[in-house]
């Protein structure tokens, strides 16, 4: 009985043999036991091998063609600041509301009238938002082939600015909040 | 050129067009289909995945900067892994110089196995293996190595290996045996008289270096 050799083993246990390749190898490997202890061993460490793994590679975006990825970035930071104004007219609301249950006397007036004021501000600063985000979405798709990598760094400006008016509002917020209990 | 036109076309499609335009878009197709593969490649042959990463992209600017080198006619896949390997080779070399030696302990951040086994005792036993693993690979010699890594990890046929390395199909079939045979010994496993018996090493000597 010749045996199949080392190649044609390898053939078969990657999977390349093919039709009677294959099937006289795999007959061979039915009547020999030596054969298939030898197939095993190379399965085993097969099978070892495929045991170190490797983490799906992370995306790097190094090519400013990616355009695509551009305009992602920038509906993200759009959505997270829309969330974020969401957020603050419900805080508005709210506070409103309290107010106005434990107000009802005559600064409620004075009140109102701050409070318009401040959705009004709230409403600029959305618009320059928008505005803002309209502005770096045109633009990226006009340079994003040819600088990705400048036009994310305005996006982080853009971000950052944002976040600080946020923060400033949020802190009118507080104020008016300390302002109305002492009225109070 | 809109990059979404782009992914219907072939490799080589998009070569030709880098080759011949110098087409930004093109490259970065070829890179978003091919990087992963490079990655894994270079880090398995250098058994360390912040170098290989390094490697791959070295070997993309290698791509570009020899596009002109590139035979319309062949494989663009070849002509990548040719050059990817090649890298590997001459940072091998680097380091054979320096001394230095390569089977530095990972830490968990870069080389470390993906498992979602259930139990942590599993998993624990399964990295340890794919360290295992990973040292054993170190110590294979790279004629044996390289075949194995294109072979076993990253799927290319007998005959495209033939052609990356420029050697017979029948070669790189036995040095595939013969890499598998190796790696059973470095393991640490009693290996049959057909695999070429010697006597098995412990674990703990593959990690003695």
């Amino acid at each position: 009985m010749t045996h199949p050799t080392k190649e044609e083993l390898m053939t078969l246990l990657y999977g390349e043999a093919e039709g009677a390749e294959r099937a006289s190898v795999e007959q061979h490997l039915a009547e020999c036991e030596q054969c298939r202890v030898s197939v095993a061993a190379f399965r085993t460490t097969m099978g070892e091998l495929s045991a170190w793994k490797l983490p799906r590679r992370q995306q790097r975006r190094r090519i400013p063609a990616a355009s695509w990825a551009a305009a992602a970035a920038i509906l993200l930071v759009a959505t997270v600041g829309g969330m974020r104004l969401w957020t603050l007219e419900k805080q508005v609301r709210e506070l409103r509301a309290e107010v106005a249950q434990k107000a009802g006397g005559s600064s409620i007036a004075t009140l109102r009238e701050e409070m318009r004021q401040m959705a009004a501000q709230q409403e600029q600063l959305r618009a320059t938002d928008r505005d803002a985000f309209a502005m770096a979405l045109q633009r990226s798709q006009a340079t994003a082939a040819a600088n990705y990598a400048t036009l994310r760094k305005e996006l982080e400006t853009v971000a950052i600015l944002t976040e600080a008016e946020f923060q400033s509002t949020q802190t009118e917020i507080a104020n008016l909040a300390s302002a109305s209990k002492d009225n109070l | 050129m809109n990059l979404l036109g782009l992914f219907s076309i072939s490799d080589e499609q998009a070569m030709w067009r880098v080759q011949m335009n110098d087409d930004g878009d093109a490259f970065a197709l070829l890179m978003e289909r091919w990087e992963g593969p490079i990655q894994n490649l270079c880090t398995r042959m250098l058994g360390d995945r912040h170098r290989g990463e390094d490697l791959s992209q070295e070997a993309f600017t290698r791509v570009f900067a020899r596009r002109k080198d590139y035979v319309a006619s062949g494989k663009f896949s070849t002509f990548l892994w040719r050059i990817a390997l090649n890298l590997c080779y001459d940072e091998l070399r680097k380091r054979e110089r320096r001394n230095e030696i390569s089977l530095a302990e990972e830490t968990d951040d870069g080389n470390a196995a993906v498992v979602d086994h259930s139990t942590p005792d599993v998993a624990a036993a399964h990295r340890e293996t794919a360290e295992l693993v990973r040292l054993a690979l170190m110590k294979l010699p790279e004629l044996y190595r390289s075949v194995l890594v294109l072979k076993h990890y990253e799927g290319l046929k007998f005959r495209e290996i033939a052609e990356v390395l420029g050697i017979p199909e029948g070669t790189v079939k036995s040095r595939t045996a013969e890499a598998l045979a190796q790696m059973g010994r470095l393991l640490g496993r009693e290996n049959d008289e057909a695999t070429g018996a010697r006597p098995a090493q412990s674990k703990k000597e593959v990690l003695a270096l």
